[in-house]
């Protein structure tokens, strides 16, 4: 600059603006480089090590998040649900700050207030610890959760949780079976599927933050985590009848053990399956002894029931002829030296068919000799006796079969009729069931259908079938078997249900003691019947363990088969023999509107009820308001009327016909019911 | 324009050569020219003011976004720093709006009292200051947390423009003007640094020096200054924890978390960024984001291209603010421009190399984008100065230091002549 400068002019000073203004230029250079010279650095930060710096921020911010799956539902064949899963509550807690904090005592009064029947020793020990998270047993709901929420405690916070809940509570424990706290199925339908139910676990991306997982880029879909949705064979309605008389069974013989078999033989779905002693899955089992099936996973001695397996395998080997008849020794045998067979109504000859109506083991015995040790043994395996039956309950019994050249001669005269061997419930329900469907073996079935959790059917249960007799012999068979009932001196007799007929086999089998032999005063009685007859809709099989103050097969079982095949032959809708076909609906609320009125319980009825803690169920029964009496004879209706709670008037005799609802006169609710006489009932 | 330079000190001014010439003082006694009038009252600077204003919409943007999960957490409101950096900056708006109306030079009357307020407010955060991240830097008042650094800045800067215009030629000498300067300069870093401030001290020291090399003091005055500045710095850093541990980390390449995670920021953003609001680390990876480290949020929401943006405007305001202090008409303007613009060029600076890893950290605010009232608001007021300088307005009767306070050193001290005076035309400006 000195250069411009203008001569004679006084020197210029550092304050000249020409210099400042040099100096300030000097000043905005440095500035600018500098933030040129950060510029260049950002550039390497952000476009040289893009990647580097991308992938380490993608390690920290990334993590899966997992959808624990829901446990899918079962459901019986209408679609009522026996169990579901609820979204629920539970409260983790920190001991260690609600201690530091001084808190502890305050949170224990609260629970204790919100909560009254909290087990309070067990909580403080929680809150002991010196642990810094504890999972609280407790369930809550939704309002529970909002109250707690509300507390705003320090290291009290809620977690989602999933709860399995089992709304009909009692009704077809064994076969729904129950979860451990762990969601991990332990019994029935929930062990024999558990992968099924349990589903998979649903993991989506989620960006971490500050501890917490949150899902940005949308949600993850609930309806993935979700396992399959099961669809029992079983009939609810039939299931609650069952459950109903094997209460009533309980209650008037107090038996060891009791369990009721319902199959369809044309499809061998099991429509219902129960025993007794049974459990609420709701609650925490108390004795072991409660989570057997007996009808499924017991094996017991089947006894008469096997004379009509073995006149079936004898018919179709023709060693003896249908109109054939056998002398029975006048009740007593001398088998071998030491082996006597007797007959609880002695005999001299006897046809076939007599010798199943008055279930001669004599005769059955020599029937097992003509077909000799090695062909009953093939014909009993035929019959899927001594295998493990296909199906998904857990512990299925097999039973014992030896095999026929370890056979005692007794031992195979016994087997004849029923003795010497086992078998579970099931598995003579389903041997019976293919004498009543002509001759075709169905393997007995559980599972419906299976939907996955698109709700698509992946599954769909097919019936498996064997032939095992000519339906000639089936139906041979089972004519015999009508004579049980429906004979003078049938030994089934109280099965009978008017109207239908039924082709059945009582047995009352000695129970074997361990070692020694036949105890004298306990007996295994049941009865396993087809009805109706001629086109045997169900099988059923009432069996009773032990009971007291009688043991005959026909006193102890057969009438609960009567009332069960009644009901569940209206509940079907199968016309009485010559009659018009009852209305389908057995139980409809009131006020009644028509006859056709659907039978099906509002949805709210089929929907569980919600968390909590529920009421323990102690008698399920699916059960109306008013219930419908047409179609009953008067003893099922006054049954009908106890079970609903309602008195009855019952004007005329026969079958009920109509029914009107009497104005309040007691505490119960009375409709008088009006019985007129069927004109073409059958005679007998 | 009617004067081809008008830059030009009226002294060489070929028309003004005559008339100061024959008053004859000593170079060191001139008074400060007052500008020409001739060239008074232009447009104020519309780069400067869009420059402000997109500074501001920015930071308002992205510390929404970059605080959203953090306000979420700690006040259970997403909008929370939105919402008060909002209202701040409608406040700076008006806040600037008015001081640019303003003639800047009332500014060289009160210097004192102002400098003054700045210091009582470092006094004061001493003794009542909230402690926020270890750091007493704070006032509240009302629910509003005020930094009274914030205005001890400003405050240095107009006093050291007033200081330095009054002192002219003086500010070579040693005792009589560089001690004095750098004495209150001294006091005012001190009561900073007495904050746990060494960002802020630094930025005050370096302010400092370059006020006065632009003011004519000798380089070695500032070369000196310098040397005896080092060891207080490095005393600061060795003697203090955590600044050595931050030092030592810086030197040894390797990074604390927060530089780590800062890096990580910008470097996930690439070129063109993962989209507003999109970013990841607010989400409790990167502390101070919405404050200190915003550019890393800019940087991973919007990329290099938001970082050369926000650079570019930094750029635009230094420009634009050393050209209002070259074109201003007075020494006073001049050298409070520079220091403004400094300040803004130096703290962006400082801020965005420790973003970036070029030096160690320093808690320090990028102007106009960090989450912050009393930041906000007076960075504002500096643009409405920056504005008013580039105005170059007509001198108001009461920014006249001359009349309500005679320089007691000039010994011939009588006042101008009426009609020189532009004091004069101001007061005869027709309503």
């Amino acid at each position: 600059m000195n250069s411009r400068r203008i001569p004679g002019l006084p020197q210029p000073m550092a304050t000249d603006r020409r210099s400042v203004n040099r100096r300030i230029t000097v000043v905005m250079g440095a500035l600018l480089l500098g933030l040129a010279f950060v510029a260049v650095k950002a550039r390497r930060v952000a476009v040289v090590e893009h990647d580097a710096h991308a992938e380490r921020g993608n390690r920290q911010q990334l993590r899966a998040f997992r959808l624990a799956a829901r446990r899918g539902d079962i459901r019986d064949r209408n679609g009522m649900v026996l169990a579901t899963s609820d979204r629920v509550h539970q409260i983790a807690i920190n001991p260690r700050q609600l201690r530091a904090q001084g808190r502890d005592e305050e949170l224990l009064g609260l629970l204790v207030q919100l909560i009254p029947d909290v087990d309070q020793a067990q909580l403080r020990a929680e809150l002991d610890k010196d642990k810094a998270y504890r999972l609280l047993k407790m369930i809550l709901d939704d309002e529970q959760a909002a109250i707690v929420e509300s507390w705003k405690l320090p290291g009290v916070t809620l977690e989602p949780a999933t709860q399995r809940v089992y709304p009909r509570g009692l009704l077809a424990a064994h076969v729904v079976g129950r979860v451990n706290n762990q969601g991990e199925g332990t019994l029935g339908i929930e062990l024999g599927l558990d992968e099924r139910l349990r589903g998979r676990d649903a993991q989506s991306p989620a960006t971490f933050a500050l501890g917490k997982k949150l899902l940005l880029d949308g949600g993850l879909d609930p309806g993935v985590a979700r396992g399959d949705d099961l669809t029992l064979t079983l009939d609810s309605a039939i299931q609650a009848l069952v459950e109903d008389e094997l209460n009533a069974i309980v209650e008037r013989w107090n038996p060891v053990g009791a369990s009721v078999v319902v199959l369809d033989p044309k499809t061998g779905e099991l429509l219902a399956l129960a025993s007794r002693p049974t459990f609420d899955p709701n609650h925490a089992i108390e004795k072991v002894s409660q989570t057997t099936s007996l009808a499924v996973q017991a094996a017991y001695e089947p006894g008469s029931t096997m004379k009509a397996i073995t006149v079936a395998a004898a018919l179709e080997e023709g060693v003896i002829r249908e109109n054939e008849t056998l002398f029975c020794e006048k009740g007593r045998w001398q088998y071998t030296p030491r082996h006597v067979i007797r007959d609880t109504h002695p005999a001299e000859w006897l046809d076939i068919t007599a010798i199943l109506a008055e279930s001669s083991n004599i005769c059955s015995a020599k029937i097992g000799d003509r077909l000799g040790k090695a062909d009953l043994h093939q014909w009993v395996r035929r019959f899927h006796f001594g295998e493990r039956p296909r199906l998904e309950l857990p512990g299925a019994a097999p039973g014992l079969l030896a095999k026929h050249q370890r056979w005692s001669d007794i031992q195979a005269a016994n087997i004849a009729f029923g003795q010497g061997m086992s078998a579970s419930p099931l598995q003579v329900a389903a041997a019976f069931g293919a004498l009543a469907n002509g001759g075709e073996y169905v393997h007995p079935a559980i599972i419906k259908k299976i939907h996955d959790n698109r709700g698509e059917l992946i599954h769909e249960h097919t019936p498996q079938r064997e032939r095992l007799v000519r339906t000639a012999t089936a139906r041979a068979v089972m004519r015999m078997l009508e004579s049980v009932v429906h004979s003078r001196h049938g030994t089934g007799s109280n099965a009978a249900v008017p109207g239908y007929r039924v082709a059945g086999k009582t047995s009352t089998a000695q129970k074997a003691t361990l070692g020694k032999g036949y105890t004298e005063n306990q007996f295994f009685a049941s009865f396993i019947g087809a009805i109706p007859a001629a086109d045997p809709r169900v099988v059923i099989l009432v069996s009773v363990d032990s009971p007291e103050g009688g043991h005959f097969g026909n006193e102890v079982a057969a009438p609960s088969f009567a009332r069960l095949g009644e009901q569940i032959m209206l509940h079907l809708g199968v016309p009485r023999d010559g009659a018009a076909p009852p209305p389908k609906p057995m139980v409809v609320r009131a006020p009644r509107a028509s006859a056709s009125e659907p039978a099906a319980p509002p949805p709210e009825l089929l929907e569980p009820e919600l968390p909590g803690r529920r009421p323990r169920v102690s008698a399920p029964i699916v059960r109306g308001d008013l219930p419908d009496f047409t179609g009953l004879g008067i003893a099922g209706a006054r049954d009908l009327a106890e079970r609903a709670g309602v008195e009855i008037e019952a004007i005329g005799s026969g079958v009920a016909a109509r029914q009107e609802l009497l104005p309040r006169a007691g505490a119960r609710p009375t409709v008088r019911v009006h019985f007129e006489p069927l004109s073409q009932r059958p005679a007998t | 324009m009617a004067v081809p330079d008008p830059a030009l000190p009226h002294a060489l001014d070929p028309r003004r050569a005559g008339s100061a010439a024959p008053r004859g003082r000593s170079p060191a006694h001139t008074p400060e020219p007052e500008g020409d009038p001739a060239t008074f009252d232009r447009r104020l600077d519309p780069w400067l003011l869009i420059t402000a204003l997109a500074l501001t919409a920015i930071g308002v943007v992205m510390v929404y976004s970059a605080g959203i999960y953090t306000a979420q957490a700690k006040y259970h409101a997403w909008e929370y720093f939105l919402q008060r950096q909002g209202v701040f900056a409608m406040l700076g708006l008006v806040v600037m709006a008015v001081i640019a109306r303003l003639d800047y030079r009332i500014l060289r009357r009160f210097a004192p009292q102002l400098m003054l307020l700045g210091l009582a407010g470092l006094v004061l955060v001493l003794f009542v200051g909230v402690e926020v991240n270890g750091a007493k830097r704070w006032i509240r008042a009302g629910g509003v947390n005020i930094q009274p650094s914030e205005l001890a800045k400003i405050a240095l800067a107009i006093f050291l423009a007033a200081t330095l215009a009054r002192q002219g030629e003086r500010i070579r000498s040693f005792w009589g003007g560089f001690l004095p300067v750098i004495g209150v300069s001294a006091l005012t870093m001190l009561l900073v640094l007495a904050e746990r401030d060494l960002g802020t001290t630094i930025l005050l020291g370096a302010l400092t020096l370059v006020v006065l090399f632009v003011a004519g003091t000798r380089l070695a005055y500032v070369l000196a200054a310098l040397m005896l500045a080092a060891p207080l710095v490095w005393y600061q850093i060795v003697g203090v924890g955590y600044r050595l541990d931050r030092f030592r980390d810086f030197l040894s390449g390797a990074h604390s978390y927060q530089i780590d995670q800062s890096l990580i920021s910008v470097g996930s953003g690439g070129v063109w960024g993962v989209g507003l609001g999109a970013g990841k680390q607010k989400l409790g990876f990167l502390p101070e984001n919405h404050t200190d480290f915003i550019l890393a949020s800019v940087g991973e929401e919007l990329g290099l291209v938001g970082i050369a943006a926000v650079l570019g405007l930094f750029g635009v305001l230094v420009w634009r603010g050393m050209k209002a202090a070259q074109e201003a008409p007075d020494r006073f303007g001049a050298y409070l421009a520079l220091g403004i613009a400094t300040l803004f060029g130096l703290q962006a600076l400082i801020n965005i190399a420790v973003v970036l890893d070029i030096i160690p950290a320093k808690g320090i605010t990028l102007p106009f984008l960090s989450y912050g009232g009393s930041s906000l608001l007076v960075s504002m007021a500096a643009i409405g100065i920056l504005l008013s300088i580039s105005r170059r307005p007509r001198p108001w009767k009461i920014s006249d230091t001359r009349q309500s306070r005679p320089a007691k050193r000039r010994p011939e001290g009588k006042p101008a002549p009426a009609g020189r005076s532009p004091y004069r035309a101001n007061a005869r400006r027709p309503a």
